[in-house]
């Protein structure tokens, strides 16, 4: 369409820079120019040539070759080399008829010629011709520029694109101690993922993901299963459903033909277990330390993106940890690396290279070097990544993500209290943000249950009987029970007065730490010996809350009116949940039921 | 707190996954896998509670909720993967004999 009109305008009329020092010739050509409608000056020699073109610009230029102070060929040199990127015909008029002269105006930079004497029609043909190539020229200098403009567009996303990509895959990049990875692209974008995560409850999950393909098209799928990843693993979500997630998200997000080989694992808070799923990638290692012993974990499954939901099996192995392992995981790219002779790395080089290793664990740089150097000269063909987890060197984590030296922190002196009244009781449920204080002050990770549970009840009774005034009664039947949480919401939406109180106080007492948890409701107060019965006879589905309390406390006070509440809970640093609840039971040690 | 529940009809298998804080604030959640259980009685229940961090006596109830509309003494509901402190809370209230724990 452009071509057709710029054709079309190959008829209107130019500027037309006429060059002559023989004043009838000049007036000729005037004539005839004036014949077809084009605008014109005069420039009587090469110097005054040179000096119109600049500031008249000229679109094209008729030109005489013998002129005085600067013949033709000069002017028409120094015409062309001010013309840049835009196409100015110059046209030798000239009364010479010899070929050595039209070559030498050629040679200037001419692009055409006239002779004398002029004829009308071949003038005004020469004219319309130069107009024609001039359009074209114009034309291809448009799509040169807009392929310019586009390139540098290009660039700039590529540019943005990676940024991005590499913001999001890396955003698990504060480093565990002994987890060690290192991937090495084949392109720009890599099709080769690895993320590395720490959840709430103190796992370590990671997955190694090898997309099909490499490039920006086997990337692609890579953003939105780094983000599915973090996001879920933050949360604290399983590793099964965030293989289901991930799985459903490329199986809808991504073409059929590509998909993701991956390897996930799972490293649980004690260290003591890893759980693997494995899915189209090669081997994953365990190496025993103590024994020597290198077990291999298959592929078991399909990659991800493959399946439909309803047949995608997040069935995982188990594997006993001692904190004496190295566990391998390596994608295609390793095992498949070609030397220069094109001869593979191989899994059976690379099992022997694990296990004969001379310096014990095989550290990620020796795995590096060892792939670099079987590829040596030749070029990396595919996305090669490695993640290796040296046991020993992984921390122990607690509940919450607490490291074990704040699980042992030793008892101090605090004491806070916060009251709040209907409004804020409304919308808040204070029970969490205070055991995340407590965290924060005392690190009482290995009780962290046991406070939990005490808050909890305690809170929840003067809420719903101290303030609400809701019957234990109603949840006698299971369908009373869930009414009972219906009416609960309902009159807590509906609380319009009353205040409830928690003061926590913590003393430290002979190497233990006593804490003291007083909850107080503006209610009337409610009968509590109805709220007490033996747990062991209980086989309904509610009142078991402040026994559950009782059995873990100190002491358990109610005053007379029902509406205060005092729990004493006694913790020593140094022993865990199960060995002081066994410990109470046994030697009726403080936290025994029947020291209330 | 999130309660995710993966039905198996033709294995007629149910897991029930929960994770966080398994309180009070749960009931809405769990009610919908109630209503799954009374559809399904004499399915396989698992309830995979690894994710839980805390709970308290309303999610005692829950379970028990569960217990019975799967059969009651005669339901399969399985506890799995919860942690030691979870368990305790668990034995405390005696559930080891009304559930099996895997």
């Amino acid at each position: 369409m452009d071509a057709q009109v710029k054709l079309k305008e190959a008829s209107r009329s130019l500027r037309v820079l006429v060059v002559e020092d023989d004043a009838p010739s000049a007036r000729a050509l005037c004539d005839i120019l004036t014949h077809f409608g084009h605008e014109f000056t005069l420039a009587r020699d090469g110097v005054e040539a040179v000096e119109l073109f600049a500031s008249w610009a000229p679109e094209l230029v008729l030109m005489d070759i013998m002129m005085p102070r600067m013949d033709g060929y000069e002017a028409t040199r120094r015409i062309k080399a001010a013309c840049g990127e835009r196409f100015v015909p110059v046209i030798f008029v000239t009364a010479l008829n010899d070929n050595t002269s039209l070559c030498k105006a050629i040679e200037a930079g001419g692009d055409d010629y006239l002779t004398k004497p002029y004829q009308l029609e071949e003038i005004g043909a020469k004219l319309a011709a130069m107009q024609r190539i001039m359009a074209l020229h114009e034309e291809l200098l448009r799509h040169k520029l807009q392929a310019e403009r586009h390139q540098i567009q290009q660039q700039k996303e590529l540019h943005v694109a990676e940024h991005l990509f590499k913001t999001i895959l890396e955003r698990g990049e504060d480093r565990l101690a002994g987890v060690d990875h290192w991937v090495s692209s084949a392109a720009v974008f890599c099709g080769d993922i690895i993320l590395v995560s720490e959840t709430p409850q103190g796992s370590i999950q990671m997955l190694v993901g090898d997309f099909a393909g490499h490039g920006i098209t086997a990337a692609i799928g890579a953003m939105p299963a780094a983000e599915t990843f973090y996001g879920m693993s933050a949360k604290g979500f399983a590793l099964e459903r965030i293989l289901e997630e991930l799985n459903q998200k490329l199986y809808r997000v991504l073409p059929a033909d590509i998909f993701c080989a991956a390897v996930a694992l799972e490293i649980d808070p004690e260290r003591k277990a890893l759980r693997i799923w494995n899915g189209a990638m090669p081997m994953v290692y365990v190496l025993d330390h103590d024994t020597d012993e290198m077990t291999g974990l298959p592929s078991r499954h399909l990659a991800l993106g493959v399946l439909p939901d309803e047949r995608f099996s997040t069935d995982t192995e188990v594997v006993p940890l001692t904190g004496k392992e190295s566990i391998y995981v390596f994608s295609d790219g390793m095992v498949r690396a070609e030397s220069l002779d094109g001869e593979k790395l191989g899994a059976e080089r690379l099992e022997r290279f694990l296990v004969e290793y001379a310096g014990g664990a095989v550290g990620i740089d020796a795995l590096k070097a060892l792939v670099e150097g079987h590829i040596g000269d030749n070029q990396q063909l595919d996305d090669i990544s490695i993640l290796t987890v040296d046991t020993s060197r992984l921390e122990r984590r607690g509940r919450e993500g607490q490291t074990e030296s704040a699980e042992l922190a030793e008892p101090t002196n605090w004491r806070f209290s916060i009251e709040l009244e209907a409004d804020s009781l409304r919308r808040v449920n204070p029970v969490p943000l205070v055991m995340n204080l407590i965290q924060e002050v005392q690190g009482l990770a290995p009780f962290r249950q046991h406070i939990f549970s005490i808050l909890s009840e305690l809170f929840a009774n003067a809420l719903d009987h101290g303030l609400l005034e809701l019957d234990s009664a109603i949840k006698a039947d299971g369908e009373g029970f869930m009414r009972f949480y219906e009416l609960k919401k309902a009159r807590l939406a509906a609380l319009r007065e009353g205040r409830l109180g928690l003061t926590l106080s913590h003393r430290a007492e002979d190497g233990a730490g006593v804490l003291e948890v007083r909850v107080e409701d503006s209610g009337a107060g409610f009968d509590v010996n109805g709220l007490l019965p033996r747990l062991e006879d209980n086989d309904g589905y509610s009142g078991r809350g402040l026994s559950l309390v009782r059995a873990r406390c100190e002491t358990l006070e109610f005053n007379e009116r029902g509406n205060v509440v005092t729990a004493r809970y006694r913790w020593q640093p140094g022993r865990k949940h199960g060995e002081e609840a066994a410990g109470a039971e046994a030697a009726g040690e403080p936290g025994a039921p029947e020291t209330i | 707190m999130a309660v995710t529940t993966k039905v198996n009809e033709s294995a007629n298998e149910v897991v029930v996954h929960i994770s966080g804080r398994f309180d009070f604030d749960s009931h809405e959640e769990f009610g919908e896998v109630l209503e799954i259980a009374r559809g399904m009685p004499g399915a396989q229940y698992t309830i995979d509670m690894g994710e839980v961090v805390d709970i308290d006596s309303s999610a005692l109830g829950m379970l028990l909720l569960l217990r019975d509309a799967t059969g009651g003494d005669s339901s399969r509901a399985r506890i799995s993967r919860c942690s030691a402190e979870v368990r305790q809370e668990l034995e405390l209230a005696n559930f080891q004999k009304l559930f099996q724990f895997s």
